[in-house]
């Protein structure tokens, strides 16, 4: 599609569609053992990236479609079950387009399981002009769970106008084993706003969740290091009630975003699953 | 007209409510080789004011108050705020300034304070600054309109008296960002407040959390 069509392509609008991923631990790997993925939901085969952990799948999510339109509500559910390991990561970033007066809603429910380890790890959503978002995330944890979701977000305007984005609204809730609220993270931000609360030559934002107990989890201090390397201007600290880690990015651009959602994986399995993962090439 | 006097009374930096130690993240921001001047002062305070004051302090803090004749359901909304508060700095600072107040309150005997301190003090609540405040105020005798002017109003004023004591801005140009934030906490003060406690203030929230581990310090947070 040519740039100038962007704000106006609505082809694939209203679509409500539901996505399930389960994964379970059998013969030493961890196995994709239920897959509904309808359009424009698409996801690879699991591969095995990492020789030191080959029980650790990772499974490249993919948008068959050029992005989220209006009107739509897209649901992944993700279970990673007792013992099972997952790491689900995005092909690439997504664009939202101009939703007009029919907000977008992208609803994932991850569960993991007793003692299961899952990543879910997205490149950014690209934010156009007009483009409203609800985004609602929500994590179970069963009895020794360790989680990491990492994501973010960019303002762009493909015109090079500066024309801002609608609206974000956001909520990534954590429960514990026994259905607790352990954390919250919710916000609104009008496109209007946005690049202000990042600051000067900020247009992108990114947040992560480490979620476990504290001698697996990565040094906050170190944490921070390695992002300022790679070009986000990032903090890390205690998440509330002991869920673990809180991490916010804040960048120039969706690029350095996505360097920082591949930092906070590969420093969160290394102090989660004690090895150094391997590149996820996209 | 006794309800905007004790709004006043408590907005009051006399009243010892242990407000002046807490920055807020604007003692990160200057540390972070921020550019201040006042203009970008004004707009950083009021982001701050609108994406987390308005959005989560203020429903906190009017739930808290409609419901402070029962410290269970405001031991609720002080869990909640909890949850919801993800940058340590801002969620221990918030807890500690409770405490503050609390304790001023307990020993003027206003009503509702000593039974939510000894909850707070047997670990049964956390005693958050705007739960405190919902049944400290309640108990002191200020309306919902009174309760929401006087937070604001302590809210502005503290980021900018913290930029004062930081060397941001001097104390007369101060005032000047200060008067033109009082339409804000106005405007912000008569919408309806949102259905849930929600923010949005990274620069802040990575200000606060990075200052935090710094050995030199003049404020809590």
């Amino acid at each position: 599609m040519k740039p100038a069509l962007y704000g106006e392509y609505s082809g694939a609008a209203f679509r409500e569609r539901r996505a399930e991923l389960a994964f379970a631990q059998g013969g030493g790997r961890s196995a994709l053992v239920r897959q509904v993925t309808p359009y424009p939901f698409h996801v690879t085969r699991p591969f095995a990236l990492d020789a030191a952990r080959p029980d650790l799948a990772t499974l490249y999510l993919q948008s068959a479609s050029g992005g989220i339109y209006r009107g739509d509500r897209l649901e992944l559910d993700l279970a990673v079950r007792p013992g099972a390991a997952a790491h689900v990561t995005s092909q690439a970033a997504t664009v939202v387009h101009h939703t007009g007066a029919q907000r977008a809603r992208q609803i994932t429910r991850l569960s993991v399981a007793e003692g299961a380890f899952a990543a879910l790890t997205l490149d950014p959503l690209i934010l156009f002009p007009g483009a409203e978002l609800t985004v609602e995330t929500s994590v179970h944890l069963g009895p020794g769970a360790l989680a990491i979701l990492a994501e973010g977000v960019a303002a762009h305007d493909f015109s090079g106008a500066g024309r801002p984005f609608g609206e974000l609204c956001a909520e990534t809730s954590v429960f514990g084993p026994d259905g607790e609220l352990l954390l919250a993270d919710r916000s609104t931000v009008p496109g209007a706003e946005f690049a202000e609360l990042l600051g000067p030559g900020m247009a992108a934002y990114g947040s992560a969740l480490l979620l476990g107990p504290e001698g697996r989890l990565p040094d906050p201090a170190a944490l921070e290091a390695a992002l300022d390397a790679v070009g986000c201007l990032a903090a890390a600290c205690p998440a509330p009630n002991g869920a673990g880690l809180s991490v916010r990015m804040i960048a120039p651009n969706g690029g350095r975003i996505v360097t920082g959602v591949e930092t906070v994986f590969a420093l969160g399995a290394e102090a989660m699953l004690g090895i150094s993962p391997a590149r996820r090439r996209k | 007209m006794i309800g905007q006097l004790l709004a006043i009374w408590q907005a009051d930096a006399a009243f010892p409510s242990g407000g002046f130690a807490f920055s807020n993240g604007m003692e990160g921001l200057a540390a972070g080789g921020a550019a201040l001047d006042p203009e970008a002062l004004r707009r950083v305070i009021e982001g701050a004011l609108r994406r987390r004051w308005a959005t989560a302090d203020r429903p906190a803090l009017l739930g808290a108050l409609a419901r402070g004749h029962d410290l269970d359901a405001v031991a609720e909304i002080d869990r909640e705020i909890e949850a919801a508060t993800l940058a340590e700095p801002f969620r221990s600072g918030s807890r500690k300034n409770g405490a503050g107040l609390l304790a001023a309150h307990a020993r003027i005997g206003t009503p509702g304070a000593r039974e939510w301190q000894a909850r707070v003090r047997s670990g049964a609540a956390l005693g958050h600054l705007a739960a405190t405040q919902g049944v400290v105020w309640r108990g002191a005798g200020l309306d919902a309109q009174g309760a929401s002017l006087a937070s604001g109003y302590m809210a502005a004023s503290g980021f900018v008296t913290a930029a004062i004591r930081l060397g941001i801005i001097g104390a007369v140009a101060a005032q000047s960002v200060l008067r033109d934030l009082l339409g804000v906490v106005a405007e912000l003060a008569a919408a309806p407040p949102p259905a849930r406690i929600e923010s949005f203030s990274p620069r802040l929230d990575v200000a606060a959390i990075r200052h935090a581990r710094g050995e030199l310090r003049l404020f809590a947070n």
